[in-house]
């Protein structure tokens, strides 16, 4: 049973019959005491005719007594008369006349204030037998003296008639209640397929079927836009999957490069009898393995975290040129080694809410990557300027390029660079340290900024890498 | 489920590391006890509280993860029983979230797997000192004086050119002679930056380099040392 109940579309025709069954009965009910006063109406009515009857055919007898002429009745209609109650009261109270259906009871007791003062009286009562009369009270003059009559008719054939209408209409209530929640449950079920089957076809898509999609049939209604909606979802869950795949074969490919070294080190160290300093040695190689792997470890989970949304960006409003000054500050012994010169251009001064750390880290990785790939006594120029850009809202926006004198990327490159752990010549890699994570560092932490990276190369050859921000935040949501 | 290891004397600072992790376990113990102090290891939440009631500890080393009771559960209930000493959360996440619970809990400071050995000592050290000495103006090692507030380092009766930066780093690196002070030290400390990466461990080397040529070419006795894949140390012995 709460099996059954718990489904939707059991609850709605639940719900449908229940609601139905409510306004129906009101409606019976309504209906019923309508019927009930219409007849009572009409009782009224016939109480009027006839009080106008007897008031003609009262008549006092020689002895006082008050009487009605029998010779009415000799007309078989006007027998009909005898079925009413009749009861005249004179004015200080006494009964002149009962007729005989009334018998001994009274038809109200006495005179009340302002019974039958003003034209008909309609009141309805209980007589001592049980009985519903609905009376009529009027006071006229009969033979000079004035009289209250009154006219009463039992109601009771009425409210019976009243009372067979309404059970024969809540009888045909069940009947009524079926066949609404026969019609609700193909409504419910009709409305409810639809979702039944997508249910059913997204069960069948697993982690290694996310390419599949529900079929839209309509677009425009409540269903169709829930299947966008899940396919949506279905598209961003197998995008995702995709990038979580590409990470782990990523990473154990990454990460089997310094284990290899680390186990090497070792075996070939524990196999001879060295001096200490030689041990000292080959633990230290071993050291500076294992920091390489820390060392990706943590930028792997820096980047895993931004991806997935759990890193916050600790926002303050910052200089754009003192942030470009310092990274070029902490890298400039390494230009100066290889007897290269950062030559630093601030065309505006721009103020910047951003990351401070996270954007400092993506700078210094941007410059640093110049200086790697450059020959050495070349020139790295870095340019700070405000481009208005139209494509993301109408905040101005604060470009920072760093241009080298280096190879350059080809083209077929160029978006690949920003991958992670991806490096472009291998064989020339060896020399130059670093595990490909930089650029991807810098990409992230620009796109989360709503900002873009690029790289080009000019006609004078080098390369451009080039970072744009908005200066004020905008709201996007990263990696899409 | 414990054991303790001697140490060279008998009124050393006594350690109590809760680490489940037995290779993990025993060379931290190892490192601490060559770093002059006395170490008790406990393998399990519940044997720590009982070496807590039993014998004196000055600082507590605690892994978050420990079977059956975990970490954050034994440091509460230390804290319930009312042991007050200095306590270091070992977390192997590096979830801001973590830090912060056990923070919560009553932790002292927390360190996050896989840490520097030289980076562990420093802790202890700052946990121990609680208060800290006020900053010297002058420091010296053999034959080298580093003014601080002059910002002047001489060496051998001659004043030696340093850059900014440099002058930084030798200053971090004579705060801690002695100590073998790691990278991640370096870049937090030095360079302000939260993270490692390898751009800056290049500026690391280049600037090492650059101190290291001035500072000990021409001299017979070298003070600045680097130990292979550790870090750097500023002493004046042999090595």
């Amino acid at each position: 049973m709460s099996a059954w109940i718990s489904k939707i579309r059991n609850r709605l025709t639940l719900w449908y019959v229940g609601i139905f069954g409510l306004i129906l009965f009101g409606f019976v009910c309504v209906a019923s005491a309508l019927h009930y006063l219409h007849l009572q109406d009409q009782l009224y009515h016939a109480e009027i005719q006839d009080m106008e009857t007897v008031e003609g055919l009262l008549y006092f007898e020689p002895d006082g007594r008050l009487s009605l002429r029998q010779d009415y009745f000799i007309r078989e209609e006007h027998r009909l008369l005898l079925d009413r109650l009749l009861e005249v009261l004179s004015m200080d109270g006494n009964v002149l006349f009962r007729n005989s259906k009334l018998g001994n009871d009274s038809l109200g007791g006495a005179r009340t204030a302002s019974e039958g003062s003003a034209d008909f009286f309609r009141h309805s009562l209980r007589l001592a037998s049980g009985t519903h009369v609905l009376v009529l009270s009027h006071i006229r003059p009969v033979e000079g003296r004035t009289v209250l009559i009154r006219v009463g008719y039992s109601t009771e054939p009425i409210r019976k008639q009243s009372i067979q209408l309404f059970g024969l209409l809540i009888l045909v209530m069940p009947f009524a209640l079926l066949a609404a929640g026969f019609a609700g449950s193909k409504v419910a079920n009709k409305a409810l397929d639809p979702l039944s089957q997508m249910a059913q076809l997204t069960q069948h898509i697993t982690a290694h079927r996310l390419n599949e999609r529900i079929p839209v049939s309509n677009a425009d209604d409540e269903l169709g836009h829930m299947a966008l909606v899940l396919n949506d979802l279905l598209e961003r869950l197998e995008k995702s999957f995709q990038q979580l795949r590409d990470f782990t074969s990523d990473v154990s490919h990454e990460l089997r490069t310094p284990l290899a070294s680390i186990r090497s080190i070792g075996e070939v160290g524990a196999q001879a009898d060295y001096e200490a300093k030689k041990y000292r040695d080959i633990i230290g190689s071993m050291l500076e393995e294992v920091s390489r792997l820390t060392g990706m470890i943590d930028t792997l989970l820096t980047i895993a975290h931004a991806e997935s949304g759990v890193l916050a960006l600790n926002r303050s409003e910052f200089s754009v040129n003192e942030l470009v000054q310092e990274a070029v500050s902490i890298v400039r012994v390494l230009a100066e080694d290889k007897g290269q010169a950062i030559l630093l251009s601030v065309k505006d001064e721009v103020d910047l809410s951003a990351d401070r750390p996270f954007m400092r880290m993506a700078l210094v990785n941007l410059i640093d990557n110049a200086v790697k790939y450059s020959p050495e006594k070349s020139e790295i120029r870095i340019l700070v300027e405000i481009v208005q850009a139209s494509a993301v809202g109408d905040s101005s926006m604060v470009r920072i390029s760093v241009a080298d004198q280096g190879p350059g990327i080809p083209e077929d490159a160029r978006e690949r660079v920003f991958n992670r752990f991806y490096r472009l010549d291998e064989s020339r890699n060896s020399e130059v340290q670093g595990v490909g994570l930089g650029l991807a560092i810098t990409n992230w932490a620009v796109e989360a900024h709503g900002g873009i990276v690029s790289v080009s190369s000019p006609a004078n050859g080098g390369s451009l890498f080039s970072m744009v921000l908005p200066v004020t935040p905008v709201n996007m949501i990263a990696n899409t | 489920m414990e054991s303790e290891s001697s140490s060279r004397s008998t009124e050393s600072i006594h350690i109590l590391v809760i680490e489940d992790e037995r290779k993990l376990a025993s060379a931290i113990s190892e490192g601490l006890c060559q770093g002059g102090y006395r170490v008790t290891v406990a393998f399990t939440g519940e044997g720590a509280l009982k070496v807590l009631s039993e014998k004196h500890v000055d600082v507590v080393l605690l892994d978050v993860m420990l079977p059956k009771m975990s970490g954050l559960e034994t440091l509460r209930e230390m804290r319930k029983r009312g042991f007050k000493m200095p306590v270091l959360m070992l977390t192997s996440k590096g979830l801001v979230d973590d830090r912060v619970r056990g923070l919560d809990a009553g932790a002292d400071d927390y360190l996050v797997k896989p840490f520097a050995f030289p980076e562990l000592l420093a802790r202890i050290r700052a946990l121990h000192r609680r208060v800290i000495p006020s900053a010297p103006t002058r420091i010296s090692l053999d034959d080298l004086s580093v003014d601080l507030s002059g910002r002047m380092v001489e060496r051998g009766g001659r004043i030696l050119e340093l850059t900014e930066r440099e002058f930084d780093l030798l200053e971090y690196l004579m705060l801690n002679k002695g100590t073998v002070v790691s990278r991640e030290m370096v870049a937090r400390d030095v360079w302000k930056s939260e993270v490692r990466y390898t751009s800056l461990d290049n500026v690391f080397d280049v600037h090492i380099a650059r101190i290291r040529r001035k500072l000990d070419d021409s001299f017979e006795r070298k003070l600045l040392h680097t130990v292979r894949g550790v870090g750097f140390v500023m002493r004046s012995g042999e090595e």
